[in-house]
């Protein structure tokens, strides 16, 4: 059965969150929606009470636990202009409490009050970053913290630092083999669960390509380092889209068979990009020899087994 | 093997070409099959991107499954390191190819892993690294050996049609109709449409048994210029 969603006390929530705001950072005070909805799910992690808990429901998605529910509720509480927006230069829309409603102060509300006070008292609310951290912790796949806050961040990094210390490319080098250990670490952490299998594959392949480059780049090709961050953008845009499927609240339920098709065209395309890399590469290192790599040990163990392995001659 | 004078490969082909191992058994003759200057050696885009693959989707296998034995080092039992290690990869990984990946890694290096999994995270990540050093290594090398010119020690064809069952149709259902496995369905009127293309018979060499060899009469009937060779008989 479905659990049923107590909008008026969602509303109540966003507003006690947008008062606190202004309690705490007064004329600074304007938060993204992905502050409300994080601060929400760690109400939710953190209370009991069942009518507070089915009124917010969630699924993990490309930025972490997000909840439609919130996102109307915020959207209603703007147009009645109990929320006024400000856009940032880069586009975040961020909200700020204009007027305070009377709240109705329902039981579930009063015990959801206390909580969120002492949540927003212990989070800097400049600090988005660092909430996300703790949040992904808790991610349904340790995969997740180690791609999302760690190896995507490290790419971008990596793609800034190339403009701004392209004469130092002893730093640069140091700073590359980090990333790249970074994503085979990604890569052993892969969920082994049936639903990514697909997935999986592909990524695999992005790792190989993505390494490549890595390894045969001088850090002059800003063209294919562009790629390859686009193609690690959407690999988790992809992945992200087979976690909803797995971790959902059950008030989303009837939209499972419309997300699975969205899951399986995101990894078609998914596909059709990291191949696209592939001739992008193949293409620039064509002439490729072996003095641009070391030679082979004499053990060659693992390649021996991915031979044996293939050609099933165990 | 026959006359042809141009081969076709197939992925296991080009992969054994990337080792040097096993001289008492078969593949004792495969470097001297890889300079053996008799043969013009040729393969497709897709069975280059299928090597590629293998060996990607090879160092995923092995790190997952490395993973999952340093979380809990437990379930191996000392008294018999392959079969638990082996035990516990086929509750991890249930497609065939994985499983047969798994194995091998796991006969091959059963020792090397027990020891680098129940150790510190330093050296389990070292272990980590090496493989995926090692699995670097053959990649580039793969790339170096088969390139798209005439002289390579095996010629890339990168011109192949996509979808073989639009621009062989009738060849592609005749043979489909038997192999059952597109994959190398497409592989074999690769190597088709590069004899088509050269305007000579080719040999198209293989390990595979289950769709190629097993099928061999049915492939060289349906496409006169296409003989298919076992390896094992260079």
């Amino acid at each position: 059965m479905v659990a049923m969603v107590n909008g008026a006390l969602v509303r109540n929530l966003l507003i006690a969150i947008g008062e606190q705001d202004l309690k705490i950072r007064k004329e600074k005070a304007a938060l993204s929606i992905t502050w409300f909805q994080k601060i929400l799910f760690d109400l939710k992690q953190k209370i009991d009470n069942k009518e507070i808990r089915d009124s917010l429901p969630f699924y993990w998605y490309k930025h972490g636990p997000f909840s439609e529910v919130i996102q109307q509720e915020l959207t209603t509480l703007y147009e009645e202009e109990v929320f006024s927006q400000i856009t940032t230069e880069n586009g975040v829309v961020l909200y700020r409490l204009k007027k305070t409603p009377k709240v109705i102060n329902e039981k579930s509300f009063l015990v959801a009050h206390t909580v969120l006070t002492q949540i927003i008292s212990e989070t800097d609310l400049f600090r988005l970053h660092d909430k996300l951290k703790e949040i992904y912790v808790n991610a349904p796949y340790e995969f997740m913290p180690n791609y999302k806050m760690d190896y995507l961040e490290r790419i971008r990094e990596y793609r800034e630092l190339v403009d701004l210390e392209k004469d130092n490319q002893k730093f640069l080098k140091e700073y590359k083999e980090r990333l790249v250990a970074c994503l085979y670490e990604c890569e052993s952490l892969l969920p082994l669960d049936e639903t990514f299998s697909e997935f999986n594959q592909i990524f695999a392949n992005m790792v190989g390509e993505i390494t490549t480059f890595m390894s045969l780049n001088k850090d002059d090709d800003l063209f294919l380092l562009d790629e390859c961050l686009k193609v690690s953008l959407e690999a988790w845009d992809c992945f992200a889209k087979g976690v909803r499927l797995e971790h959902h609240d059950s008030y989303y339920d009837d939209k499972v068979p419309a997300w699975k098709k969205d899951f399986s065209d995101s990894v078609k395309r998914f596909t059709k990009t990291v191949a696209l890399l592939n001739e992008e590469l193949l293409e620039k290192y064509s002439e490729l020899s072996l003095k641009e790599i070391e030679p082979q040990t004499d053990a060659n163990t693992i390649m021996k087994a991915i031979v044996l392995g293939y050609t099933n001659e165990q | 093997m026959n006359s042809n004078k141009n081969h076709f490969l197939d992925t296991s082909i080009v992969l054994t070409g990337l080792i040097k191992w096993r001289k008492e058994e078969f593949h004792e003759k495969a470097n001297q099959y890889f300079d053996d200057r008799k043969f013009i050696r040729i393969t497709s885009i897709r069975v280059f991107s299928e090597a590629q693959s293998v060996m990607n989707n090879s160092r995923r296998i092995y790190s997952q499954f490395l993973q999952k034995m340093y979380e809990n080092p437990s379930v191996i039992r000392t008294s018999d390191l392959e079969g638990s290690m082996i035990f516990e990869a086929k509750k991890l990984f249930k497609k065939p190819f994985e499983q047969r990946i798994i194995t091998a890694f796991i006969r091959n290096s059963s020792a090397t892993i027990f020891s680098a999994v129940s150790t510190d995270a330093e050296t389990f990540q070292k272990y980590l690294t090496q493989i995926a050093q090692e699995i670097h290594k053959g990649i580039l090398e793969l790339m170096i050996v088969c390139q798209p010119r005439q002289g390579a020690k095996i010629a890339r064809f990168d011109r192949c049609p996509s979808d073989h069952s639009k621009y062989y149709p009738n060849d592609f259902q005749v043979l489909e109709s038997k192999i059952n496995y597109p994959p190398d369905t497409e592989v074999i009127l690769d190597a088709y449409f590069i004899s088509n293309k050269i305007k000579h018979n080719i040999s198209l060499i293989t390990l595979d048994n289950e769709h190629m060899l097993s099928n061999k009469s049915h492939i060289e009937a349906t496409l006169q210029t296409i003989k298919v060779c076992d390896f094992r008989q260079y």
